[in-house]
């Protein structure tokens, strides 16, 4: 009997405990926004992001704090954290991440005319959740000194000719995936696993790092690779001398596969107005900042990117797949699964 | 009825500890084993056609090899340090402790990149050097078992093996490692659930395990329900090793008493030398090289001039990671140690649900508080007992995990916020503030009731553990003020 009482007594104070709590709770809800303006940033884009947001505060007064992360994790975060989440924005480095987030619910559609006017309808979520800030080109590289005809298109790469010259990044990074999605929503699912496990026939070798695949093309490790081009742009600021090329894939078709840098207002955001500002302010004033500060390309077709990025030269890209690339993910991953790419 | 009686009120506490802990750890793998109740038969299906096969045999590759390899490592190098005499001795049996402390992805980076250049990259992403990238992190969870070991052994057994003719290597191949396989297989089993859940170095290696698999499913196609089957799967052969464990030791709990003075250590000696070489060698390879180039790599950057983008510069990041630390080790010791009193004495279903406390641990394991795929806040806990010669022997692990007992949604305005406990018997209090901080107390209440001030709060949610330091039951009032 004793120990039935016990334990009475202590649902009963655990009652009383929670009820006190519930009341505290509630009762402090309202009156919240005192201080100054903060805004929390999940950001699964890394490369010189502090500088960036250290110019917007310098601008606008408003603090940025944010945690960096990959992009699958922190959409996978938001989606558990639902009403509970601190972030006001998503920032990704992938289209199909960040369109993945937007529909399990957790972006907000925004009605920006600033957004609407400066990013391309090409570069932004059809419901109008999220915008790309940037573009970057996963293209095809190789070695200058040993490679004298590069392939000119993605499926080129599955040529006999490179089975055990090749480099590529593991199916488990979101470039490889949205990579994938493209080609699928190019030319199809069943022409896409042809292309896939050609590649996979030449016995490529998997580097979960684009710099690294860059060092392993000049290394003599692989002679081709795709990997994308911003690394270029670090790599030869360290070495302009650095032995590898680049070709853009696809000129005679569709373009070569272009994946963006995105921003997103998140649905639960306990700072939405800040969110915008931050998502509008790297939209314009930022823009060239954020672009060059990654050898990206701005994602407003007015703004130039950096000189060194220019060098390259100009090229189609496959731009009508960003907003596709979410839609195609699945398929692609299942794909990558299926012809047994690592 | 009265005898009964008593015997109940005096029993009830403990019970309803052992119960209450072993239901929480126990939780995050029931709701795990839950969803195979509807299982994604589609995902399974393809999973099976696909990656599936492959990953179970790099996982049980992975995890034969790594077993052997740190038994081998942990035992030697144990019996190098309490069987041998040689300069910096007792220093050594410290520092071999440290690859503890050392993430195994981040050894791996470090030798995977070293060894890029001269082996070639195709070469060094292999399962074997992965498997010996985690033998040199995890061969201290056996070396600290089978040394406690061999500290309590007696000589007197290898003297009677060597009067027998036993060479040193014989007697000790022969009458050491016999007696204190016990505990080399409790370490080996840890190492096992370590190997299991690991999910860092093998993608660094292109090792593709079940708990990569589980990270796959969940991140590449969001499907957490198909992730928590697969990670039933791991669960499986959690409980699988801890039976396999339980069968080597077999009745063994305690080889001997520890009344056994340790064995006679070779006095110094050019014989002894290859002994000291072979130690300190295997301290180099695990940490001294690999800090070496980490510090290179480090200095380097700052040459350059280059940063990385993380929120906080290293103090931030020290002052947490120290935070974390502590009330792990806080937490560990308060659950621990009453876990293991409380289940002492209870019989088998009492034994049982002690096991069952530990059975969570095949959840990604790594010290401090984490989040698991249920999103639970969830603590992993190691706990030591002290020595005669007052070290810290570890003994063993456990884990609580479940949803806070309450959560304050607090706006802050210029007002300290202050949590207490009002109870009769000793309890404690675990707030894991908005910052994502953990915070904790015990006695800094009136008497021995806990509090946690927050001088200047954030505003957010607040996670509130209320516990008992002893056990008791006497029931507990949480009190939250803004009035310090």
């Amino acid at each position: 009997m004793a120990t039935t009482r016990t334990s009475f007594k202590i649902i009963a104070l655990g009652l009383v405990g929670s009820s006190l709590v519930a009341a505290c709770g509630s009762g402090d809800d309202s009156g919240s926004s005192a201080g100054a303006q903060t805004v929390t940033v999940y950001t699964g884009r890394h490369y010189g992001i502090e500088a960036v947001f250290d110019e917007f505060t310098a601008a606008t007064g408003i603090e940025v704090r944010f945690t960096t992360g990959k992009d699958p994790e922190l959409r996978e975060r938001l989606i558990a954290e639902g009403e509970n989440t601190p972030a006001d924005l998503l920032m990704a480095a992938d289209a199909a991440n960040i369109e993945l987030a937007s529909d399990a619910g957790v972006l907000a559609a925004l009605d920006s005319k600033v957004l609407d006017e400066t990013i391309p309808a090409e570069l932004r979520s059809v419901e109008g959740t999220w915008f790309a800030l940037s573009q970057r080109a996963r293209v095809v590289i190789s070695s200058t000194a040993r490679v004298t005809d590069p392939p000119s298109t993605y499926a080129a790469v599955g040529d006999p000719k490179w089975s055990g010259r090749l480099c590529l990044r593991p199916s488990t990074h979101p470039y490889t995936q949205s990579l994938v999605a493209s080609i699928i929503a190019a030319e199809g699912e069943e022409r896409a696993a042809e292309i896939v496990s050609s590649w996979v026939a030449n016995d490529p070798l998997f580097i979960d790092s684009d710099t690294d695949i860059y060092k392993a093309v000049a290394a003599g490790e692989c002679d081709v690779a795709i990997a994308n081009t911003y690394y270029f742009g670090r790599l030869l600021a360290d070495d302009p001398e650095f032995p590898v090329a680049i070709t853009w894939p696809e000129q005679a078709g569709r373009g070569a596969h272009v994946n963006v840098s995105a921003a997103a207002v998140t649905t639960h955001a306990p700072n939405p107005t800040a969110a915008q500002t931050l998502l509008e302010w790297l939209a314009t004033d930022g823009q060239k900042s954020f672009s060059d500060a990654n050898f990206e390309y701005p994602a407003d077709p007015s703004v130039p990117a950096a000189d060194v990025v220019l060098s390259w030269g100009e090229f189609t890209a496959d731009l009508g797949a960003v907003v596709r690339l979410g839609e195609f993910q699945t398929a692609a991953v299942e794909l990558l699964s299926r012809v047994g790419y690592e | 009825m009265r005898f009964l009686g008593a015997w109940a009120l005096r029993r009830a506490p403990g019970w309803i500890l052992l119960i209450v802990v072993s239901g929480l750890a126990a939780a995050p793998v029931l709701v795990a084993v839950w969803s195979l109740a509807e299982p994604s038969t589609d995902v399974w299906r393809q999973l099976w056609d696909t990656r599936l096969p492959g990953m179970i045999s790099d996982t049980i590759i992975l995890v034969v090899t790594v077993v052997a390899g740190t038994v081998a490592l942990g035992t030697g190098l144990a019996w190098v340090v309490t069987a041998h005499d040689f300069p910096g001795r007792r220093l050594l049996g410290w520092l071999l402790v440290t690859p503890l402390a050392v993430p195994g992805y981040v050894l791996g980076f470090v030798w995977l990149d070293t060894l890029q250049g001269p082996l070639g990259a195709r070469a060094v992403r292999s399962i074997w050097l992965c498997a010996l990238v985690l033998v040199l992190t995890l061969y201290p969870y056996v070396y600290l078992f089978a040394r406690a070991a061999m500290r309590e052994q007696s000589q007197r057994p290898v003297d009677v093996a060597r009067s027998l003719g036993c060479t040193p290597w014989q007697a000790w191949w022969r009458v050491v490692v016999p007696m204190a396989r016990p505990s080399i297989a409790a370490g080996a089993a840890l190492v096992a659930m370590e190997v299991l859940t690991d999910v860092g170095t093998v993608r660094l290696f292109n090792v593709s395990t079940v708990a990569d698999g589980v990270l796959r499913v969940w991140f590449d196609t969001g499907d957490r329900e198909a992730a928590s089957e697969l990670a039933v799967l791991l669960i499986v052969a959690a409980v699988g090793l801890i039976a396999l464990e339980r069968g080597l030791r077999g009745r063994a709990r305690y080889t001997q008493s520890s009344a056994g003075g340790g064995l006679a250590r070779r006095p110094r000696s050019t014989a002894v030398l290859p002994m000291a070489v072979a130690g300190w060698a295997v301290l180099a390879v695990a940490v001294i090289v690999p800090v070496a180039q980490l510090s290179r790599w480090a200095m380097e950057a700052r040459r350059l001039g280059q940063t990385a983008t993380v929120a906080g510069d290293a103090w931030f990041h020290l002052g947490s990671s120290l935070k974390v630390a502590g009330l792990a080790t806080a937490v560990c010791l308060i659950v621990g140690v009453l876990m293991v009193f409380t289940s002492r004495r209870r019989g088998h279903f009492g034994k049982f649900l002690s096991r069952v406390a530990t059975l969570g641990y095949d959840h990604y394991g790594c010290v401090g508080p984490l989040r698991n795929d249920q999103g639970a806040p969830m603590y992993h806990l190691q706990f030591f007992s002290k020595s005669p010669k007052g070290l810290a022997i570890w003994k063993g692990i456990g884990q609580i995990s479940n949803a806070p007992d309450f959560e304050v949604t607090y706006s802050s305005g210029s007002l300290p916020l202050v949590f207490r406990t009002q109870a009769n018997s000793d309890t404690t209090l675990i707030v894991n503030g908005p910052d994502g901080l953990w915070y904790c107390d015990d006695d800094s209440g009136e008497g021995l009731n806990a509090q946690v001030t927050f001088t200047k709060p954030q505003s957010g949610t607040y996670d509130i553990w209320v516990g008992t330091y002893s056990g008791g039951t006497s029931g507990s009032q949480l009190l939250i003020t803004e009035l310090p």
